[in-house]
């Protein structure tokens, strides 16, 4: 008997940040591989911050992404800071996490409504959507657009801020500036518990994943920042021994590098991680709309992941909120930083999870060597392992069904196929 | 309060002849009305609806690629903006074509909505604009400056 084959294949993957396609191959009724192919080109990001000064890291960084640049200036800074052992507090530590809550906002409300509810709904794309949803998708499009107005108001304005520098703020806005947004904001904490309660709604497939998860965590807060790096399997460092026990490395049918645990394995980084390493640092109240919205305090179904990215809208509307509240000026607003032959490191919590760096800074005070870790390259083995699971479990379907679902499967992670494409290890081989 | 009239630039400052859509924007700044403002566009669809979404009159200044012989100036109007195929729909894709299907969809285009767009042929990161496209700006700001004042609402 002839062997059957069956292929799925997406060579260009819709609704996710960048440029990659899927690979799903069956052998006479075997599943037999699974690839997401990543194949924007590398970025050279880390090469391009070599010889540049320390301050110039956090307005280098941020044009990795137009999506989360405040992540990438996050970790940059504190980098940076913890290199020359200063630890910053009070209302400059505050303004980072108000900037902090405006990213999450608008990337985590930009995919759950524009690139992942669709999925859901059986429906091509966001336009569509607002076709048949069209006071959901203008709900949608108005807390985006809150989140937007947060990063503008701090970092001076929405895409790659530019008011973030190494040891605080060139400028702090004023407790006008920031109260004036509450009534926005008032209006989007409402907005986003609608959203988690719309999303627990969707249709939800059901496949329960075996994850590492990873995640900073915090003595007290949702972790933005700080904290340390912990993990479902008792992983408990601090950030600068992420090299002592994570490794990256390079797969042919990538651009970006992967990452594990050493010898381990696969892990995930990102809000199911981030949630059910920290369901306990959540305010009661947000616990509560989770356990409304069908969530326990551990979630390890991929799809799910839409109810999860809607709960830290909720948290960081409300952060928000409390955080201008009880917001002075900082005087100054930035400490200075002296560096010279020092070695710093720093993860905080991307939208996408956790995203670390790590600088040398030589004895001429310039970067000597910047390594710059996102989490997409470090989810990339587990959004594959996903793709087994749902194709294995999903062969009975018809190939468009079972493309749709793999499609559905990957944007669970929201991937950022930009971010993760910056990589610095290029090889030329000659014969 | 939120203008009338809005003129928007759509391009990338190092990229050839996308250049064109905000090197109009410079022209035209003083030469403005006071209920006529002018911005460069937001990169992505949903920002740049935000920019655009229920006001009386906008004019959108951009580049095109194809349509013509370079430093031709098109102009289209949403009826014609309908026939045209769709966009990738990734972070890469078009911010404009997405606003504009998004903004249609949700009935929150502006009354009147005119694109402008020169025809270019460079578009590579670091290229000088073409002298085509250079040698089309005065007349495209002059167009804009036109579209954005004329009063006639058909």
């Amino acid at each position: 008997m002839a062997l059957e084959a069956r292929t799925i294949k997406v060579d260009y993957l819709a609704r996710v940040e960048g440029e990659g396609a899927l690979y799903v191959r069956f052998r006479d009724g075997t599943l037999e591989d699974v690839r997401l192919t990543i194949f924007e080109p590398p970025r050279f990001f880390e090469a391009l911050l070599r010889g540049r000064k320390p301050g110039e890291a956090p307005d280098i960084t941020a044009r990795i992404c137009g999506i989360c640049p405040v992540a990438y200036q996050m970790s940059a800074v504190h980098a940076m800071e913890t290199a020359a052992g200063v630890t910053l507090g009070g209302a400059i530590r505050d303004l980072r996490r108000l900037i902090y809550c405006g990213e999450w906002i608008e990337s985590h409300v930009l995919h759950i409504y524009m690139l992942h509810a669709p999925d859901f709904l059986g429906l091509p794309d966001a336009v569509q959507l607002a076709r048949t949803h069209g006071d959901i998708v203008r709900r949608g499009l108005r807390l985006k657009k809150a989140g937007n107005a947060l990063i503008e108001c701090i970092g001076g304005r929405a895409i790659h801020p530019v008011n973030v520098r190494v040891g605080g703020f060139y400028r702090a806005p004023s407790r006008e500036a920031l109260r004036a947004m509450l009534p926005e904001l008032e209006w989007a904490r409402e907005a986003a518990l609608e959203t988690v309660r719309f999303v627990a709604t969707l249709p939800m497939p059901t496949i329960e994943q075996d994850y590492e998860f990873v995640a900073l965590r915090h003595a007290t807060e949702y972790p933005f920042n700080e904290g340390r790096i912990v993990s479902s399997k008792g992983l408990d460092i601090a950030p600068h021994q992420w090299p002592d026990v994570f490794e990256e490395f390079q797969v042919r049918h990538s651009t970006a590098l992967h990452a594990r645990v050493k010898d381990r394995g696969n892990y995930l980084t990102g809000p199911l991680a981030r949630y059910s390493l920290n369901f306990d640092r959540l305010p009661a109240h947000i616990q509560q709309a989770a356990r409304d919205a069908g969530l326990g305090p551990v979630c390890r179904n991929p799809f799910q992941s839409i109810i999860v990215r809607a709960i830290e809208v909720l948290f960081a509307c409300d952060e928000a909120l409390r955080i201008i509240a009880a917001y002075e000026e900082p005087e100054p607003s930035f400490l200075p930083v002296d560096l010279r032959d020092a070695i710093g490191h720093a993860a905080t919590e991307a939208p996408r999870g956790l995203l670390y760096q790590r600088y040398r800074i030589g004895d001429d005070g310039l970067i000597a060597e910047a390594r710059i870790v996102p989490p997409t390259s470090q989810n990339q083995a587990s959004i594959e392992q996903d793709l087994w699971t749902v194709a294995a479990g999903g062969q009975g379907m018809a190939d468009a069904d079972l493309r749709a679902r793999c499609e559905q499967s990957i944007r669970n992670h929201d991937p950022c196929i930009s971010c993760a494409t910056h990589f610095l290890d290029l090889r030329v081989e000659r014969a | 309060m939120r203008p009338r009239i809005r003129v928007v630039g759509v391009g990338h400052p190092d990229r050839g002849d996308d250049a064109a859509g905000l090197d109009v924007l410079d022209r035209i700044r003083a030469r403005a009305p006071a209920d006529m403002d002018i911005v460069r566009a937001a990169s992505d669809g949903p920002a740049l609806l935000a920019q655009i979404e229920s006001l009386l009159h906008v004019v959108i200044v951009d580049c095109a690629r194809g349509g013509g012989a370079p430093g031709a100036i098109l102009r289209l109007d949403t009826a014609s903006l309908a026939a045209l195929p769709p966009a990738h729909r990734h972070s890469h894709g078009n911010a404009l074509a997405e606003a504009l299907a998004l903004g249609e969809a949700l009935g929150c285009l502006p009354a009147r909505l005119t694109i402008l767009a020169v025809v270019g042929e460079r578009f590579g990161i670091g290229d000088a604009m073409s002298p085509a496209v250079r040698a089309a700006l005065p007349s495209l700001a002059s167009r804009a400056l036109e579209e954005a004042t004329c009063t006639n609402t058909g």
